[in-house]
């Protein structure tokens, strides 16, 4: 509204400067017309009076101008530019003289001068010079002026009220515009509409705002649908989110993150309670062979039964999570003592003890437990942890199904089996292991028939058994390394001895079932026995039952393919694991190595003699070769004779000798069956 | 506004007036006997022609206009170098200076001294008498000295009887009278 004001005003005001202007040009040019009018006619009129001379009539001529008042004065002058007739009204002097002017005319002091020649055939006979004031001019400005000011002022208030009106008129659709603009801004709402009026550009500009409303409320609506639907996936992946950040995958039981907040809470809760409170740290026993033998799936399908066993078997509001891998921690709150602890542990070993039936095996666990308590053992969750984990560990060395309590001297023992762990690293990357020989003899043929290779590890000047470290190694994932190493010293050694002018026997290596678990593991055998230059027949492979057992068909095939080979195959420690006995005879091997605990008890009241009869009666039925570990006697020697053993390794005949005494143990031309002297 | 160029005629027009004036004096020694009463008749004698208007066939610019004179020697000399001068500037009809006896033809006539009325010359002439002493009827212009100033008269009715227009402008300068 203002810009048009000031538009219209600034436009009325040019007009009528223009109009003032015009109107102001034209009256004083009408009065410069008229006064040369006048002054033609009076040189008209006096030239015969100059002719004549007759300056009467001169002034005659100039008198007739008394009637128009605003002339002043009137001059005619001769050539000579003397006058000749004047006429002045009174008290009106004569203020120019001829000698500065030019003909024409001219304005000065507010009075308009005329000059002009008097003519007649164009001889020039004497001069005019007239002189009005021009008041009249002014008065005639003055009018002009108010006239236009007049015509301004009412032109301004009839454009205010018109630009009003039509600005009312137009602006009503827009101001509505502007509100329903507003009110869809403010409000978010698309539901109104404006009528569009008159089919002009205000009518388009309606119809299209709600056509664009039509649009967006269109969209509003499939977008709130979209959100919904997206809200409800969000919320859907929230508690997703949640759960998984919470809750195993795999078990749906708590998770490590909850268990730690919910040992947390539960520490609190024991601390303002002034209860106690205990954290069990259970990993099973040998699941690693099950995972790897009978695959992931299975393994997996057993987590989740025992996760259920674990779940029945502690109390309501106990709390049990799955740590990770076959590892579950089990929170227990508002324990009275360690008695009723070590009750609650029991009923778990026993009840997961029970066989699992898992993808048509029956499935056979074991756990071990370790036992952290607040606050004697930690005052918050990770502590508490570490304590639990390390009395695991403790329980595990106790052997299958044990529970451990936590002590602090057991962080001592955590140390050194760190400091193992080192050192164990440190002699697979430099290489400080070596292999000793045991011999095995064979009384019917008055000779060394076998060799086992046994590993050790140097710790400064003595050697670490392989029961020390190797638990270590598998632990930390160096036994492929070490497996791969003693194969092919085992075959490296023996070639060097026959280079060496020895009779060579067959050396049986140790490889535990991960070994092969691996699908290139006969590859690898192969490899030894050819980087060496070693023929088959001088490697023996020995494997435990737990070896077939954890994957029967698998075993199989691999030691099908070793005896295809040439590599003998024997079963190590035979008679201390569950083997069925169904499957010794479809198993290629060719020897059964009896326990040494058996061999141990040999000849003595309460001991296994039944059992090792037993054992080599079906292995001689089998037609396996029968070794017995562990001999130490004369007596234990001949039991085993009597009952048809033949094949003995034990300290009896000699213990573990390195490779120097080997060959010298090798080369003796007459075997002595007797103890070693050592 | 004026230039000069545009100035041009004026200033001509002026030099051949006091060229006239001078020559007149320098011409001879009549001349310089000739008074200035007689010098003014007669260039008011040669303006007479510029407000007098003859009858169509008598004023055609293309022939001249007959003055006759009965005057002095001096007077007619006078009279003739200024017509001379009139003449030179082609601007204006012609004039043919003639002595009033010998004239065949006289539309103008200035008489000092009364001559034959019923000369057939004079029978369509304006008459312009030197003064009201001359005596000559049928006189339509009469020259006499009103406060030391000459002035003249014209008789309307021989005016009107003579078929001449006399401008108005000559009129209001002159005393009209009437034949009684």
């Amino acid at each position: 509204m203002l810009g048009i004001i000031a538009i219209n005003l600034l436009t009325l005001a040019i007009a009528s400067g223009l109009l003032y202007s015009a109107f102001v040009d034209d009256y004083r040019d009408n009065l410069i017309d008229i006064m040369q009018s006048k002054a033609n006619l009076l040189s008209a009129t006096s030239s015969s009076a100059l002719l004549f001379n007759d300056n009467q009539a001169a002034d005659n001529i100039l008198a007739s101008l008394a009637q128009y008042p605003a002339m002043r004065f009137a001059q005619i002058y001769d050539l000579d530019k003397a006058p000749f007739a004047q006429y002045s009204r009174a008290g009106q002097p004569v203020d120019f003289s001829l000698d500065t002017l030019q003909p024409g005319w001219f304005f000065s002091q507010e009075n308009i001068y005329i000059f002009s020649l008097i003519q007649q055939d164009n001889d020039v006979l004497g001069y005019l010079l007239l002189s009005a004031d021009t008041q009249s001019f002014r008065d005639r400005q003055q009018r002009y002026g108010r006239i236009v000011i007049w015509v301004f002022v009412l032109s301004l208030l009839l454009a205010y009220l018109l630009n009003w009106r039509l600005q009312k008129r137009m602006l009503a659709p827009i101001t509505q515009l502007s509100k329903l603009v507003s009110y869809v801004a403010q409000k978010g709402e698309y539901n109104k509409r404006l009528v569009p009026g008159a089919a002009d550009e205000i009518g388009n500009l309606i119809t299209g705002v709600n056509s664009m409303l039509n649009t967006i409320e269109e969209h509003q609506k499939q977008l709130k649908d979209h959100n919904e639907q997206l809200e409800g996936v969000v919320e859907l992946r929230t508690e997703q989110l949640f759960n998984r950040a919470n809750y195993d995958a795999l078990t749906q039981l708590p998770n490590r993150h909850l268990l730690t907040d919910r040992i947390t809470h539960g520490i609190e809760n024991a601390r303002c309670g002034n209860s106690q409170l205990a954290l069990m740290f259970l990993d099973l026993d040998r699941f690693k062979v099950i995972n790897d033998s009978l695959g992931h799936a299975v393994g997996d399908q057993l987590l989740v039964k025992l996760a259920a066993e674990l779940t029945q078997s502690v109390r309501k509001n106990d709390t049990v999570g799955r740590w990770g891998g076959d590892e579950f921690v089990i929170l227990l709150e508002y324990v009275e003592d360690k008695d009723n602890i070590e009750k609650i542990a029991q009923k778990i070993i026993h009840d997961i003890t029970q066989p699992f039936m898992v993808g048509g095996h029956q499935l056979h666990v074991s756990a071990s437990i370790g036992v952290a308590r607040y606050p004697q053992d930690g005052i918050d969750a990770a502590n508490l942890l570490v304590h639990a984990d390390t009395s695991m560990y403790k329980a595990k060395e106790l052997g299958p199904g044990n529970c451990y309590f936590f002590t602090y001297a057991m962080l001592d023992d955590s140390i050194e089996r760190l400091s193992l762990e080192t050192q164990v690293r440190n002699a697979t990357l430099n290489q400080e292991f070596t292999l000793f020989y045991q011999p095995k003899i064979s009384l019917s043929q008055q000779s060394v028939v076998g060799l086992e290779a046994l590993i050790r590890m140097k710790k400064g000047d003595q050697y670490l058994s392989p029961a020390a470290f190797l638990p270590v190694a598998e632990d930390v994932g160096l036994m492929p390394i070490i497996n791969l190493w003693v194969l092919n010293e085992a075959c490296q050694q023996n070639v060097a001895w026959r280079k060496a002018g020895l009779t060579i026997v067959p050396i049986a290596v140790n490889l535990p079932v991960s070994f092969f678990m691996d699908q290139q593991c006969v590859e690898h055998i192969r490899r030894a026995l050819y980087e060496a230059g070693l023929a088959p027949e001088f490697l023996e492979v020995e494997i435990t039952e737990n070896t077939f057992m954890a994957s029967t068909e698998q075993a199989v095939e691999v030691f099908r393919q070793l005896r295809e080979l040439g590599v003998n195959v024997a079963i190590d420690d035979f008679g201390t694991g569950y083997s069925c006995l169904a499957y010794l005879k479809d198993l290629p091997i060719c020897t059964l190595k009896i326990d040494g605990t058996f061999v141990t008890g040999l000849g003595e009241e309460g001991g296994n003699d039944g059992i090792v009869q037993t054992i080599i009666t079906l292995g001689g039925g089998l037609g396996l070769e029968l070794v017995a570990e562990c001999v130490e006697t004369q007596s234990q020697v001949n039991i085993l004779t009597a009952m048809g053993c033949n094949v003995f390794q034990g300290y009896y005949f000699s213990p573990p000798l390195n490779a120097t005494d080997t060959a010298d143990y090798l080369s003796k031309p007459v075997l002595k069956l007797r103890r070693h002297p050592s | 506004m004026f230039t000069r160029l545009q100035y041009y005629p004026v200033w001509c027009a002026l030099l051949i007036i006091c060229c006239l004036i001078f020559s007149a004096k320098a011409t001879s020694a009549e001349q310089v006997a000739l008074s200035k009463e007689n010098k003014i008749k007669a260039a008011y004698l040669l303006n007479f022609t510029k407000y007098i208007h003859w009858p169509a066939a008598q004023s055609l610019v293309s022939t001249p206009l007959h003055l006759c004179l009965a005057s002095t020697v001096a007077f007619y000399d006078f009279m003739a170098d200024i017509i001379a001068r009139y003449n030179a500037s082609g601007l204006n009809r012609h004039i043919q200076l003639e002595d009033v006896i010998n004239a065949e033809n006289c539309e103008l006539t200035y008489l000092q001294h009364k001559v034959n009325p019923t000369l057939r010359q004079l029978r369509h002439s304006l008459l312009v008498l030197d003064s009201e002493a001359v005596g000559q009827p049928h006189n339509a212009i009469t020259f006499y000295i009103s406060h030391r100033k000459i002035r003249f008269s014209i008789n309307i009715d021989v005016i009107d009887a003579l078929n001449i227009r006399v401008s108005s402008e000559l009129l209001k300068l002159a005393r009209i009278e009437h034949n009684l």
